[in-house]
């Protein structure tokens, strides 16, 4: 294929205007910096290929600024002499291709320029056919070895671009991962996983701590378990025991209430006890009445007048009786006696006073003491008692007089004086009573006078008066006085003979008393002994009746006394006494049994049984104290388990709770994913680059004894014919001087390296393009060649040119010296 | 009687494939509690369905990432089956075996565990007398065929048999057996663990792999939960029931690569298209037919990425990984291919791809993704040649 026109309608700078091609096959576009070459050169790509887009790539700068227009028109001739125009203006895909078919003057099918161009794709295109600056460019910077190395591969097409990948890759797997490195990321990612499985065994360990506790936690629960048990049964032995405690009293009770065993007698119950009783109260009141009886028996007995004197009295009855009769005329006697010895007295006395008042003055004083007595009569009373006290008086001092011994009359005549001044002194003060005081006076003065007279006084003015009768009469009576004297003797020896009588039978008469005495002794000794045998009879019917009740008592008390024996003697006892005691005795242990009763109802035997088997309450508190304490233990040790259980749970809360190993684990699959993928790109850059090896080593071995030849002429024309010869043996380039001296390609100089590249790819694309003949773009790929060399390189495209199109672009203006002018399109004209 | 048969829950288990540093962290609560979730749920379903009992047919764990916390869920699990008076029939497999000789542990009462021997137990159910068959693996593996010291079927009504194995042809390292093997046992129903896909390998009596309860990575995808097992049509049938909170997925999308927005909003379309009603962890196979650069790829899976931190849970969608392939049309030479060709097979041989990475083959999981991977490697190595000249060219 030829190009021989290129018509731009809009393409970067360029629009509107036709390039018309040199009609050889060497085209050389001259333009300088900026002239629009490489947008020319793109254009032909683009139409052939169609426009890139959509890559916001370097085509877009192509889009005409300033026409809507957009592409160009490309008039080639083939290989078969066929000419057609390609048109591309903007659409999608590349762009809207038509094709004109020049010789039939028609569109034609656009199938036509996949026949034309074979398999040349873009790529192809570029690889085969097209040199940029760049290529050649790049190679100037490689290092000679890899110049060497690359020239080596330069039989495959796209060679070094496949070759430039190859080595980006190479650098990239180097900067991703170092067999032996540290540092990139992928060794990185290695380390942080042998980091990571590091921590996963360490975190691993918290599962050995999780078992250890899960085994700690099993062990304490079963401890607690047991505790438990321990503390319920000790606790149970507590409770018993604190009952034990409680019921130790009770059974202290029982034990000493169990000390002793008692047989129960018959007969000794409350209702013999009240029997009992009956029996003794029965027989206490009989006794207690006997008692009274005999009491009163005695009583009887005591006032029962059993002297002497009454049993004398009784027996000498009929003698008393006798004595009795002759009382009065005893008497009579008496008195006679009595009164003869008055006489006598009087007749002594008589006899013995000298002062015989004369008559007259006695009748005067008899007179006036009438008168006296007249005013007196007012005050009779006081006169008559006094009148009886006197004569008692006087007759009482009488009385002594006669009855009483010598020394006694002088207290009888005293008695008998004081008798007189009492009756005188209480008929003078009467005499002062009463309205006649005055009279009596003057009455009371004259008796005084003659009191004076014959010595008297007031008070005894009678008796001086009957005295001085007496004495008148004593004279008469001389005579008399021993006919009394005679008389009394005779009555005091009759007297004398009956008293007498009378102390023969009773003995305490006084005979020395005088007779009126010894005859009121008598009276009284009657009176008494009656008195007493009175007593005596009535007692002794009394007796009579008690003796009769005393003698049923003892009837009773006998019997009573029989039953009490029998009572006594059927319960085989002694005396009440025992019988007493040993109700006592059954009495005690009924309450005893009682008490027992109620202790065994507040203890069981089961209890009994237990407290039996403790030595005392030292023994029962020691061990109640011991079990206390191992109580408290157990549950303190159960708490401090129980505690420990529960930091435990805490601990294995917080061990389960800790997802690390979980999160570690899974990291480890992420990293791993990870570094897969890194490995993945990797592998992916490594094993591309053996496919590049791998693929430019087939194609070498293949393809350079193909293009062999040319490439030999190519470098010798390049080289001026210095390099005659280059052979591929084993892989390896050689190449032949013209003095058949054979080099290495590392052994030539860069620029015959160089050289012998451009020799090669050239080569290589005159080889390939013999069979699709696309034009060869070389985009000022000689700016780094001197003078000469570059001359060469002319003749060398010269050469080319004489089989197929190619299009050389350059800035470099000593090009257009060495090429015809025809050949020249100049960019910097347009 | 109703059952359920699960197995292969491999509680707490990491997710694969996942890359720390982009997968937002919200679903990394979820990719965490998933597991113990999906067991919830079965567990939950076991009491709201009133099972008689549930077989858990081996990997429980994985022995190899156990934590407290596993152990923790486990219990209360169990714990919460023995309060609704639902027997547990559990049998260890090789990722939680264990020696019953060397260890123990401890479970609620209604967990029956079998030992390392193959053991039958028996018990009355609604008058029938019912037998489960199985045994716990001691070691990692095991290569004895276990299978022949199960009884077979006695004097009894029904007759379960628990393996944690794989077929012979599969593995040998498992407790191998063949279909045949358990057949012959005249059992009543087969409730095996160790596959992860769920699937029936006999119809009557029906066998069943119960596949595991969550998808841990690609190769597990599609939803995942148990087996409600019921005979109460005279036959036992086995229904499958959903458990899984996230699913794995693997999408093939061809396009025209254009550029980076529109390619992230074609994909994005996609994805709401598709309307997922579970989490979906998406490995996005993207055929395009022509190269783009690394600085594309990496672009695209940026903004892809960046995108789904925002609508990933409306969408239901997390792009995990975008594998870049061409279509097929896509040569390396217009005129050069048969050399690109032979050089390829050359390349991507075992021998060539061992040697080169070689110094990173010490780890295992590397050299296990190596091995795995040489498609895709071949893939993305053309991606990368023909993306990466792309890329010169434009320079």
């Amino acid at each position: 294929m030829k190009i021989n026109k290129l018509e731009v309608l809009g393409y970067g700078k360029w629009h509107d205007v036709s390039f018309d091609f040199n009609d050889d096959n060497l085209q050389i576009i001259f333009g300088n910096n900026e002239a629009g070459k490489t947008t020319l050169l793109s254009l032909i790509e683009g139409i052939l290929f169609g426009y890139v887009d959509g890559r916001g790539s370097t085509y877009e700068q192509y889009i005409p600024r300033d026409t809507k227009s957009y592409g160009g028109k490309l008039t080639i001739t083939t290989e078969d002499d066929r000419n057609f125009v390609l048109t591309r203006i903007a659409g999608t895909h590349g762009g809207e291709l038509s094709i004109y078919d020049v010789d039939n003057d028609m569109e034609t099918s656009n199938d036509i320029l996949d026949k034309i161009l074979g398999p040349i794709d873009r790529d192809t295109f570029e690889q085969l056919f097209y040199f940029g600056d760049l290529d050649i460019k790049q190679i100037s910077k490689l290092s000679k070895n890899e110049l060497v190395s690359r020239i080596q591969k330069v039989g495959f097409v796209g060679s070094d671009q496949w070759l430039e990948l190859r080595d980006k890759f190479d650098k990239d797997a180097k900067d991703l991962y170092a067999p032996t490195g540290r540092k990139p990321p992928l060794n990185q990612k290695l380390k942080e996983y042998d980091d990571l499985l590091d921590k996963i065994a360490e975190s691993k360990d918290s599962l050995n701590d999780y078992n250890q506790l899960i085994s700690q936690k099993n062990a304490l629960e079963s401890t607690i378990i047991e505790s438990k048990q321990k503390v319920n049964e000790l606790e149970k032995k507590l409770t018993q025991l604190n009952h034990f405690k409680q019921v130790w009293p009770v059974y202290q009770q029982l034990s000493s209430l169990n000390e002793d065993k008692f047989e129960f007698k018959d007969g000794f119950a409350d209702h013999d006890v009240k029997q009992f009783n009956e029996l003794n109260n029965q027989l206490f009141l009989i006794n207690q009445q006997i008692d009274s009886i005999e009491k009163s028996i005695n009583q009887l007995n005591n006032s029962m007048n059993n002297d002497a004197d009454l049993q004398k009295f009784n027996d000498y009855k009929t003698e008393i009786d006798k004595l009795v009769q002759s009382f009065s005329k005893v008497n009579e006697q008496i008195n006679q006696l009595s009164v003869n010895q008055s006489m006598i007295n009087e007749i002594n006395r008589q006899n013995s006073q000298q002062v015989v008042a004369s008559k007259s003055d006695i009748d005067m004083i008899e007179e006036i003491l009438q008168q006296i007595d007249v005013l007196k009569a007012s005050n009779t009373n006081s006169s008559k008692r006094f009148s009886i006290f006197g004569l008692i008086g006087v007759m009482a001092g009488i009385a002594l007089l006669t009855v009483l011994p010598g020394v006694l009359k002088i207290v009888g005549l005293f008695v008998l004086f004081l008798s007189g001044i009492y009756t005188g002194y209480d008929k003078f003060k009467k005499s002062d009573d009463g309205n006649l005081d005055q009279k009596r006076e003057g009455l009371t003065d004259q008796l005084l006078d003659y009191g004076n007279k014959y010595s008297f006084s007031l008070d005894n003015v009678n008796d001086w008066l009957s005295e001085q009768k007496y004495l008148s009469k004593k004279t008469n009576d001389n005579n008399q006085k021993d006919k009394y004297e005679q008389e009394s003797h005779q009555l005091r020896t009759n007297l004398k003979n009956y008293f007498a009588e009378w102390q023969r039978i009773f003995n305490g008469l006084n005979l020395n008393d005088s007779f009126d005495s010894q005859l009121s002794q008598i009276r009284t000794y009657l009176n008494k002994m009656n008195e007493e045998n009175a007593i005596n009879l009535r007692n002794n019917s009394q007796m009579q009746s008690r003796l009769q009740e005393k003698s049923s008592l003892i009837d009773k008390q006998i019997q009573c006394k029989k039953d009490y024996a029998e009572f006594l003697s059927s319960r085989k006892v002694d005396n009440g006494d025992e019988f007493k005691a040993i109700v006592e005795q059954q009495k005690n242990h009924s309450i005893k049994e009682a008490q027992l009763q109620n202790v065994k109802d507040q203890i069981t035997d089961e209890d009994v049984k237990n407290l039996d088997t403790f030595k005392d309450i030292n023994d029962l508190n020691a061990q109640f104290d011991s079990t206390s304490a191992e109580v408290d233990n157990h549950k303190q040790s159960l708490l401090n388990a129980s505690q420990q259980l529960e930091s435990l749970n805490i601990q294995l809360k917080h061990v389960i709770a800790d997802g690390t190993y979980n999160e570690l684990v899974q990291r480890q699959s992420n990293l791993e994913a990870e570094i897969n993928e890194m490995v993945d790109q990797w592998m992916s850059m490594k094993l591309a680059n053996s496919w590049i090896d791998e693929s430019l080593n087939i194609a070498t071995a293949d393809r350079i004894p193909l293009f062999e030849s040319k490439a030999k002429e190519f470098f010798a024309i390049l080289t001026d014919n210095r390099y005659t010869g280059i052979t591929y043996y084993k892989s390896k380039l050689k190449v032949t001087r013209d003095d058949k001296v054979q080099f290495d390609a590392g052994e030539l100089s860069r620029g015959t390296i160089e050289q012998l590249y451009l020799a090669l790819i050239l080569s290589l694309s005159v080889v390939f393009g013999r069979d699709y003949r696309l034009p060869l773009i070389i985009d000022d790929g000689l700016t780094e060649f001197d003078q000469e060399r570059t001359g060469n390189a002319i003749k060398l495209l010269e050469t080319i040119s004489e089989t197929m199109q190619v299009i050389y672009v350059t800035c470099d203006s000593d090009i257009l010296k060495l090429v015809e002018n025809k050949a020249v399109l100049n960019l910097n004209e347009y | 009687m109703k059952f359920i048969h699960a197995a292969d829950l491999h509680l707490e288990s990491p997710f694969k494939g996942l890359k720390n540093d982009e997968t937002p962290n919200g679903l990394w609560k979820q990719i965490y509690d998933s597991t113990f979730k999906s067991f919830e749920k079965i567990v939950n379903d076991a009491i709201q369905y009133d099972v008689d009992f549930v077989l858990l047919a081996g990997d429980l764990f994985d022995r190899d990432n156990q934590t407290p916390k596993t152990y923790d869920f486990f219990q209360s699990q169990m714990q919460k089956l023995n309060e609704n008076n639902i027997e547990v029939y559990m049998i260890y497999g090789n990722h939680d075996y264990f020696d019953m000789e060397k260890e123990s542990v401890s479970f609620p009462d209604n967990v029956h565990v079998f030992g390392n021997e193959v053991e039958t137990k028996t018990f009355t159910l609604d008058g029938k007398k019912i037998a489960i068959t199985g045994f716990s693996y001691a070691n990692k593996w095991i290569t004895d065929k276990k299978i022949d010291e199960y009884p077979v079927k006695s004097d009894v009504d029904v007759q379960i048999g628990m393996l944690h194995g794989g077929l012979e042809q599969t593995g040998d390292h498992y407790a191998p057996f063949s279909l045949d093997d358990l057949i012959s046992k005249k059992y009543d129903y087969w409730a095996l663990g160790h596959i992860h896909k769920r699937q029936q390998l006999n119809d009557n009596p029906p066998v069943f792999y119960s596949g595991n309860i969550q998808g841990r990575h690609k190769n597990e995808p599609g939803d995942k939960g148990y087996l409600l097992v019921d005979d109460s049509t005279g036959k036992f049938e086995a229904e499958f029931h959903a458990t899984s909170l996230i699913d794995w997925l693997t999408i093939d999308l061809t396009m025209d690569f254009v550029d980076v927005e529109s390619a992230k909003n074609h994909i994005l379309q996609v994805l709401i298209g598709n309307k997922y009603e579970n989490m979906q962890l998406i490995s996005l196979n993207l055929i395009l037919s022509n190269p783009i650069s690394d600085g594309q790829r990496q672009d695209l899976e940026y903004r892809v990425t960046n995108a789904l931190i925002k609508d990933y849970e409306q969408l239901n969608a997390w792009i995990y990984e975008i594998n870049f392939r061409l279509s097929d049309n896509q040569k390396m030479s217009s005129i050069d291919q048969d050399i690109w060709d032979e050089a390829q097979d050359k390349v991507f041989s075992e021998d060539e791809i061992s040697t080169i990475s070689k110094s990173l083959r010490k780890y295992d999981f590397i050299a296990q993704h190596l091995d795995d991977s040489k498609d895709s490697l071949t893939e993305q190595t053309k991606m990368k040649l023909l993306g990466g000249k792309e890329d010169t060219n434009e320079d």
